[in-house]
């Protein structure tokens, strides 16, 4: 089945000069990021993974080439007309959460879906919901980030990320700073998600998160060096751990 | 160690350092110049009585024969309380300046200044207030002529320089002189010096028969007591006379320049206050800031006492810094300054350095800065490391969620704006105290300008019982019937004065016809008087002697007494407040017979072009019967006033200082909020708000307090603003300011002040376009 493309990148260069010397992170890379995908982009320390992420969102302006989301080259966009892309056709969610601490759970994610202009009844139903799936309790819609664990304040986040139903979920090491069984959740309502159709590109370099993924694209010094198609995600699946434990090793990791 | 800590916190906070130096610097220098103004130009002023020997009481009589000279003299030096006299050699000619800018033929008193002047021969002056003389030409002068400071600037607006030739036409005799110099004296500013045998020359009809007696009394001698025993007698003799005392030369050369700096003084105060805020504010948020390095210093041995004293000397020398920069400008700038002030102190200053208001200014700004910082770093001292380490337990406050998203309707942003005006207590409090500080002297520039700038009428009426925008006089039988009908005349007045003794003080009546028809009357209590025996007395004069409404006076003169009833209060500085008015009837129980040829008008809708045209109209209807008028109307329009120039001045600077500040304040709080929020910007930023969102959302966050700041300030401006007039006009007889302070004023001060605050606000929030939400992720 052919599969339609989100984002496409035509040699695209991502540079940063530090102190007088410029750093080539992302080097003439092409590649393409798929729709429904739960694509994993994965790669040693300072393989330019955040940076390929960040560049594809248009959170970060790209060097030299082309990113192409939904067919349009937002490398041409300036910085307005990026947040206003962003906030309709992304999602975020940080290893760090990065929640607003001065707004409760709900207004958090109600601000990202307000920003769009969604119906205030809708968004607030549908919020109650997302909230309640990802099982956040309603006790807690009213508390401040500080009140939240690790985990909670992550689901909280991915709620915040797909409220606007966006084309793409980035998420930046979602399980990073998360203990193993705040990890495990955070894992299984991504995996939950991808699975209603809601297309995901996740930077990881940890093995377990990765292997929710259906595609992997492994990145070496600003290269893809190889790409892994694990299929759809089961539970328990060996032998996708197994597939993906021997592409990590080709890969070199 | 405390010079790295110190160091640190320099580099960590420059750019809130500079904003705040430049506050100190305005500070101090309004608190240094005004002190320093008050200072010394009082100081001056008594050096100057000092120096030359000034008297404590100048006697003008009018003496027609060397008997009646002698008589009074005899009295004066038969007066106990009298420690020496001299009785001045001027002869009083007419005179004409004769000028291309002069038309000789003008009756305007405000384009020629043609009258009787009195002329004393160089050199034969006395031991009392010798003439100083300064600014001498060196070149060669065949008739020189010798002119005061302050004639020079009053007469001719300071047109004439040492060495510039004037022409006088005196007794009908042109004559050329050459200005030779200008002389400094408290009492004989209105005296031309020049040669002995010019004068002696021109002296061929004194037609102006006036002595001039200055008196020096014993040590311990009431001045204000003599003045009236020496009035009251010559009243009591018949002889027209008049006195001036050193209080009144004082009030003079001192009173502007003391209202001057009284304004400085206090908006100083105000902008002191918004430092010592800025200090707190800084200081609370650094620490909050900071709290996990405070607490790594702390854990690396730094004891509270250093980390306090670092912080603390951070301010205090940035003050002091402040301090000493405002210094260097203010007496870099004194020069021209004293030269610009001329214009209303009438005399030289020789502006030392002022040791008392540099001490007190260092004092206020520096001891205060000190005092605040101490205050505000201590929390630092009851700091445990550990907590600090583990961000002060803060992290676990629990806050009210004001606004809630789900509930609340209108634009997102003006959500946002509104939970983020609620977010901090300390920066809606100084956000609070700034604007309110701000709010109160823009209330203030905006009265004293109204009724002091734009209408200059206002203050008229509040000095003077006679305002009016034309005043004539003019020869013949009740002229008054023939301005009546004039085209654009809306009210005509006469009105007469005349000098009466209550309980032996000279009191200053006016009369007119009947004060019923006279146009405002600036009425404090009361009413006007209606039957032959009321009267109409000066607030101030009801407030020195206990007179109430209803309560009847004797006042009397040489011919008659009389009681009368008092039915009420009046404002007005003539006599400095002692005075009396009454109508004409009452007038006749006095032996007065009232001249009517000083006459009042009131232009319709006081439009100078109407002023103009009923002088056209008077100048044909009386000709050569009009000898003289004054056109307020017109001058006060073109500021031809000196004071109203200066209010002019005084508020403008008002208005850009309170500017400035607003400017600095929000510069310093909107990079601590945008330091504060960094994070939650960029999240923002990630979410997809955009630059203008964020800015817009931050402007109007701040919004409800500088609405609440403004407003409590405007407010009470406008509200104190007489009571502050009163204060500042007291001396000149004003007990009671009743300008006008309609609510248009605070409104108009908190819808402007908003509006522009909230467009500062905007514009320096501009930093936020550099925070990228991908900054955000990568710091």
């Amino acid at each position: 089945m052919h599969k339609k493309s989100i984002i496409r990148t035509e040699k695209l260069c991502k540079s940063f000069s530090s102190g007088g010397v410029m750093q080539h992170v992302i080097k003439n890379l092409d590649t393409e990021i798929y729709e429904g995908d739960f694509t994993v982009i994965m790669g040693s320390s300072g393989a330019g993974k955040s940076t390929l992420l960040y560049a594809l969102s248009g959170m970060d302006k790209a060097s030299l080439g082309k990113v192409y989301f939904s067919e349009r080259n937002i490398t041409e966009f300036n910085s307005d007309q990026l947040a206003i892309f962003r906030r309709k056709h992304c999602g975020f969610v940080f290893q760090q959460v990065y929640l607003m601490d001065s707004m409760s759970v709900l207004d958090n994610v109600l601000t990202a879906g307000l920003l769009t202009g969604q119906n205030r009844r809708k968004l607030n139903q549908n919020a109650r919901e997302l909230l309640k799936q990802v099982g956040i309790e309603p006790k807690l819609w009213n508390k401040f980030p500080n009140q939240l664990s690790g985990g909670e304040a992550q689901r909280v986040g991915i709620v915040r990320a797909i409220i606007n139903s966006p084309d793409m979920v980035f998420a930046d090491e979602p399980t990073g700073a998360l203990n193993s069984s705040s990890s495990d959740q955070v894992l299984n309502v991504l995996t939950e998600v991808n699975r209603k159709g809601q297309s995901i590109l996740m930077v990881t370099h940890d093995m377990k998160s990765a292997r929710r993924g259906n595609r992997i694209i492994y990145l070496k010094d600003g290269t893809i060096s190889g790409e892994c198609d694990l299929g759809t995600y089961v539970s328990g699946d060996r032998e996708r751990h197994d597939k993906l434990r021997a592409f990590l090793t080709e890969m070199g990791w | 160690m405390l010079g790295k800590l110190l160091k640190a916190n320099f580099r960590k906070d420059m750019s809130h350092m500079i904003s705040f130096l430049l506050i100190v610097i305005l500070s101090s220098s309004l608190m240094q110049l005004g002190l320093m103004l008050i200072l010394g130009y009082n100081s001056q002023f008594e050096k100057k009585v000092e120096e030359l020997n000034s008297p404590d009481l100048r006697v003008m009589t009018a003496t027609y024969d060397e008997k009646e000279r002698s008589a009074i003299l005899d009295y004066i030096s038969s007066l106990p309380e009298v420690d020496y006299y001299e009785l001045v050699p001027t002869v009083t000619l007419r005179t004409e300046i004769v000028s291309d800018d002069i038309d000789p033929d003008s009756k305007n008193a405000m384009d020629n200044v043609s009258g009787a002047y009195s002329y004393v021969p160089f050199g034969e002056w006395g031991e009392i207030d010798t003439p100083q003389f300064i600014d001498l030409y060196d070149g060669p002068v065949d008739e020189p002529i010798y002119m005061s400071r302050l004639y020079n600037q009053e007469l001719f607006k300071g047109a004439y320089k040492a060495g510039d030739e004037i022409t006088l036409k005196i007794n009908g005799r042109e004559r050329v002189f050459t200005v030779a110099g200008f002389y400094e004296s408290i009492s004989f500013y209105d005296l031309f010096f020049i040669d002995p045998v010019t004068l002696a020359e021109l002296n061929s009809e004194d037609v102006y028969p006036i002595d001039q007696i200055v008196i020096k009394l014993a040590d311990g001698v009431d001045i204000e007591e003599e003045y009236n025993k020496i009035c009251n007698e010559f009243d009591a003799r018949n002889i027209a006379s008049g006195a001036i005392t050193i209080n009144e030369y004082k009030l003079l050369y001192t009173q502007m320049i003391n209202i001057i700096s009284v304004f400085l003084c206090a908006f100083a105060i105000i902008i002191t206050m918004v430092v010592l805020v800025v200090i707190f504010f800084r200081i609370t948020n650094s620490i909050e800031q900071n709290i996990t390095n405070i607490g790594a210093l702390k854990a690396l041995g730094y004891t509270a006492h250093q980390i306090r004293t670092a912080h603390i000397l951070e301010f205090v020398l940035t003050a002091g810094l402040g301090f000493l920069v405002s210094t260097g400008i203010i007496y870099s700038i004194i020069d021209p300054l004293e030269i610009a002030l001329r214009s209303v102190a009438y005399m030289s200053w020789d502006h030392p350095f002022d040791p008392v208001s540099f001490i007190v200014t260092g004092f206020v700004i520096v001891g205060s800065s000190f005092l605040v910082a101490l205050k505000s770093t201590g929390s630092i001292r009851s700091l445990d490391p550990v907590q600090a380490l583990r961000f002060g337990l803060k992290s676990h406050s629990f806050k009210r969620n004001v606004f809630p998203l789900e509930t609340s309707g209108g634009p997102l942003v003006w959500l946002m704006a509104l939970k983020s005006s609620f977010a901090s207590k300390k920066q809606n409090i100084l956000v609070m105290v700034v604007m309110g500080s701000i709010g109160v002297s823009l209330a203030v520039a905006v009265f004293v300008g109204y009724n002091v700038g734009l209408k200059p009428m206002n203050l008229q009426k509040l000095l003077s019982d006679n305002a009016c925008d034309i005043w004539i006089s003019v020869d013949g039988d009740d002229p008054i019937y023939e301005v009546m009908d004039l085209p654009y005349v809306k009210d005509v007045w006469w009105t007469d004065q005349f000098n009466a003794a209550y309980e032996g003080t000279q009191i200053y009546i006016d009369v007119a016809e009947d004060w019923n028809n006279v146009p405002e009357v600036n009425m404090l209590e009361g009413r006007l008087p209606k039957y032959d025996d009321e009267i109409v007395i000066g607030k101030k004069l009801s407030e020195s002697r206990g007179i109430m409404i209803g309560d009847m006076i004797v006042l009397q003169t040489a011919e008659k007494s009389f009681e009368f009833t008092v039915t009420g209060f009046a404002q007005g500085t003539e006599n400095y407040g002692l005075f009396v008015m009454m109508n004409e009837d009452s007038a006749f129980h006095l032996g007065h017979t009232c001249y009517k040829n000083s006459l009042y008008i009131n232009v319709e809708g006081s439009e100078p072009a109407k002023a103009a045209k009923v002088v056209e109209s008077v100048e044909n209807v009386f000709g050569d019967r009009l000898r003289t008028y004054l056109d307020y109307c017109t001058a006060l329009a073109n500021g031809e006033d000196s004071t109203i120039t200066l209010a002019r001045v005084i508020c403008i600077v008002m208005i850009i200082v309170s500017l400035a500040v607003i400017w600095l304040t929000m510069m310093l709080l909107i990079k601590t909020i945008i330091i504060k929020s960094q994070r939650e910007l960029g999240i923002k930023k990630a979410l997809g708000f955009t630059s203008r969102q964020l800015r817009t959302e931050l402007s109007l966050s701040l919004m409800p307090s500088i609405l609440l700041g403004i407003s409590a300030g405007a407010v009470a401006g406008i509200l104190n603003a007489n009571s502050f007039m009163t204060v500042l006009l007291g001396a000149y007889g004003v007990s009671q300011s009743n300008m006008t302070d309609d609510p248009w004023m605070f409104l108009s001060v908190i819808v402007v002040g908003a509006i522009v605050s909230y467009v500062m606000v905007y514009a320096l929030s501009r930093r936020i376009k550099k925070i990228s939400a991908y900054s955000l992720i990568t710091e």
